[in-house]
């Protein structure tokens, strides 16, 4: 049951693993950190409020030399603010779940709850543009390719990192999709849009939190059934009232919960405004009988479920990125966003140190940061220390 | 004004904290049965055990008195037998017997009635809040959480959330599902009661009843797979042999796993059927079908492969060992004695 590997697998998999041996690595992140601990000190005790049951959460730490350190606990936001400025860990992650022991071996922290939390993050949307803004970044030498390729050039090493910024395409389809998801909370679920926390993850996706206690005390099975509600998945025919027989079908009108659900949606979606059985039938056999109903309600689960990552709703003995917490994979803040359609991920979450610093640009980009655009070539820059710190934990930039 | 259940209802829902009341008020004693006037009581309950031992529920129902002593005195017989496969084999057709007045009852009674039946049953004993949707549709509703824990045990499509009709943080069910979904916690009440209760000197009459039940009833050894060999099973495998072996009602992922795990070393189907035998709702013929379904003899010929690991954590079925280090389906797992044939063969 012990995994160690739950913490946000992505987050993992994706950071820039440079030796910390590599002079201008020790540099960047002597800079960097000294940027964490003042943004510890000074900001993040102005955004955070508060972390409910904090004694009971598990903590977990990795630090700039990628060693990651779990099982830790704090009785009050103030130990582990100081914590954080003492030490510096590049991530921050706190469980969703709450424990008697959080600093016990996993088989021993007994179990007592958890936040229901979702993860909508660009990856799983395969969105066209992405190619267009992603790069690959060599995990041993830091060289940059704007195409996917088997070896890096310079050392032949072939593992990488992806690298993408975000267009505002990904951004407003993200969006959509915590829309979606909202949607399942609110209407469906019947879950009050106060509970309900919806944040920027820092980098390339959205984080929400659900502080519901009737549904923190659902089990990981319990998780993964309304995952599937989310992601459109598993649609029956059955449940339309269409049934299999022989080689044909029947149809019987539920004679409940039509207005309501995901039969409301397919419905709609199918344009059918009365529900009959001559209009089902009529259908039904258009799209090929029983067979063809099945793999339409696929499409339209698909095309109208929210895009969630399952795998992190339904683990319960997770770390997840920490609300307020730098993400080290881009300089940016995980950071609340109260209002999703005037938010904006690239403005919202910089860090404010904007005292300027010299950097050393390692590969041509277009991007905007804090409602500017910035086209720089392969050269030297003094640029404010927001900016800097971004391009920097992208791999695109070394401090001088 | 308070309305109570009356004798009609309790003598179909004898566990009610009304009737062990009752019982206490009468201060009946066991000895009792010792008396002529009782065998009525004593062979009707036998002959619902005996039934339900065979794979029926027993449906018949007379007046309260008798009723309710006859669920009393088939308790303790079946308590008397200390024979763990009759307990769970008679806790779970005691459900099925609770969930046939229950799904009539609701679907007959008027408002009244079915609200107290609600508060009742569902409420008070299981804690579940069950609200009637509206007055003219027979159709409830439950919390999203409350029926979540509960239909996660199934694994049939129909009872995943995606196909349930699913509004304002309720789930809505008809009678036959809403029944349907407290059967394994009915089961786990009668089996609590049996094992709760304290046998006090049991009268010769009741003995008797016991014994016959437990020279008809003696549950069948596992043939053909030993402990050791079991213990060369990835875990996840052996914990779920070694579960049913001890009469649990596994979830039917696990019984997935054990069988499809199985098959893929090649073990003979009616080996494997043997594996299942102590299970509460055992029947050789369906088990037979489901695993030959299963090898790909029967049905549409695919072979089902054995779950992978990753989706056995998912469903709270991995329990893994130190032998389990890299592997990714259960198949994979080489386990403590994979080096003693190697070492016998040197
Ligand atoms: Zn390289
Ligand atoms: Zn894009």
């Amino acid at each position: 049951m012990t995994n160690i590997n739950n913490i946000d697998v992505n987050d993992k998999e994706n950071r820039i693993n440079i030796p910390s041996d590599n002079p201008k690595q020790v540099k960047n992140n002597i800079i960097l950190k000294n940027g964490f601990r003042k943004f510890y000190f000074k900001e993040f005790p102005k955004k955070i409020i508060d972390i409910e049951n904090i004694s009971k959460r598990e903590f977990g730490f990795m630090s700039f030399d990628n060693v990651m350190q779990r099982h830790q606990s704090f009785s009050s936001l103030g130990r582990l603010q100081a914590y954080l400025i003492k030490e510096i860990p590049s991530d921050v992650y706190c469980s969703n779940s709450f424990y008697n022991f959080p600093t016990f071996p996993m088989q021993d922290k007994q179990w007592l709850g958890a936040d229901l939390i979702f993860d909508i993050d660009l990856k799983d949307l395969h969105l066209p543009c992405d190619k267009s803004h992603s790069y690959h970044i060599c995990k041993k030498c830091k060289n940059i390719s704007s195409i996917e390729i088997n070896s890096c050039i310079m050392c032949n090493d072939t593992r990488f990192s992806k690298i993408t910024f975000p267009c505002k395409i990904c951004i407003s389809s993200l969006k959509k999709e915590v829309e979606k998801l909202l949607d399942f909370l609110i209407v469906d679920f019947g879950i009050d849009k106060n509970s309900i926390h919806v944040f920027f993850s820092g980098n390339t996706g959205f984080h929400l939190h659900v502080n519901v206690q009737s549904l923190r005390e659902l089990y990981s099975q319990s998780r993964a059934d309304l995952s599937s509600y989310i992601l459109g998945k598993e649609l029956m025919p059955e449940f339309f009232g269409i049934r299999k027989q022989k080689d044909t079908f029947t149809v019987k009108i539920p004679y409940f919960g039509i207005d309501y659900g995901w039969r409301k949606r397919t419905f709609e979606k199918l344009g059918i405004d009365t529900v009959t059985k001559q209009r089902m039938s009529f259908l039904t056999n258009k799209l090929g009988g029983y067979y063809g109903f099945r793999t339409k309600l696929s499409e339209i689960g698909n095309e109208l479920g929210a895009r969630i990552d399952p795998m992190v709703t339904m683990d319960i003995h997770r770390i997840f990125r920490m609300p307020y917490s730098i993400n080290s994979k881009s300089g940016l803040i995980k950071t609340r966003c109260d209002n999703l359609d005037t938010f904006e991920p690239f403005n919202d979450s910089c860090l404010e140190d904007d005292s300027m610093i010299d950097i050393m640009i390692n590969y041509p980009i277009k991007f905007r940061l804090k409602n500017k655009s910035y086209n720089f070539d392969k050269t030297r820059k003094n640029v404010p220390f927001y900016l800097a710190c971004y391009l920097v934990c992208k791999g695109f930039a070394d401090f001088l | 004004m308070e309305i109570n259940l009356g004798t009609g209802d309790l003598a179909k829902y004898p566990f009610l904290n009304e009737v062990s009341q009752y019982i206490r008020d009468t201060h009946f004693s066991l000895e009792e049965f010792d008396r002529p006037d009782m065998t009525h009581i004593l062979e009707r309950a036998t002959n619902r055990i005996i039934l339900e031992m065979d794979g029926t529920v027993y449906l018949e129902l007379e007046r309260y008195e008798v009723e309710v002593m006859t669920f009393l005195v088939s308790l303790v017989i079946v308590k008397n037998t200390a024979i763990e496969s009759i307990i769970k084999k008679f806790s779970l057709y005691e459900a099925m017997r609770t969930e046939h007045f229950l799904k009539n009852d609701l679907k007959e009674y008027d408002e009244k009635r079915i609200n107290l039946l609600l508060s009742k049953i569902f409420r008070e004993i299981f804690k579940i809040n069950i609200i009637k949707d509206n007055p003219t549709d027979k159709i409830f509703k439950m919390s999203i959480a409350d029926y979540l824990s509960r239909s996660s045990q199934f694994h049939e499509r129909e009872w995943k959330l995606i196909n349930r009709s699913v509004n304002g943080g309720y789930v809505f069910l008809d009678v036959d599902e809403t029944v349907r979904l407290i059967r394994n916690e009915l089961s786990l009440l009668i089996y609590k009661r049996i094992k709760e209760m304290n046998l006090p000197v049991i009268p010769h009459s009741i003995q008797e009843k016991s014994d016959l039940l437990k020279t008809k009833f003696i549950p069948t050894q596992t043939k053909g797979i030993s402990n050791r060999t079991i213990n060369q099973y990835p875990p996840c495998v052996a914990r779920s042999i070694d579960l049913m072996r001890k009469n649990e009602n596994l979830p039917h992922s696990a019984r997935f796993l054990v069988a499809t795990y199985l098959l893929s070393i090649g073990k003979e189907i009616e080996e494997i059927v043997s594996v299942f035998k102590n299970a509460p709702d055992y029947n050789e013929k369906i088990t037979m079908y489901q695993i030959e379904h299963l090898s790909g003899k029967k049905g549409n010929n695919t072979k089902y492969s054995v779950p992978s690991c990753s989706k056995l954590r998912t469903e709270n079925l991995c329990f893994p060992d130190v032998f389990c280090n890299g592997i990714t389906n259960p198949i994979q797992y080489k386990g403590k004695y994979a080096n003693d044939s190697n070492n016998q063969s040197k």
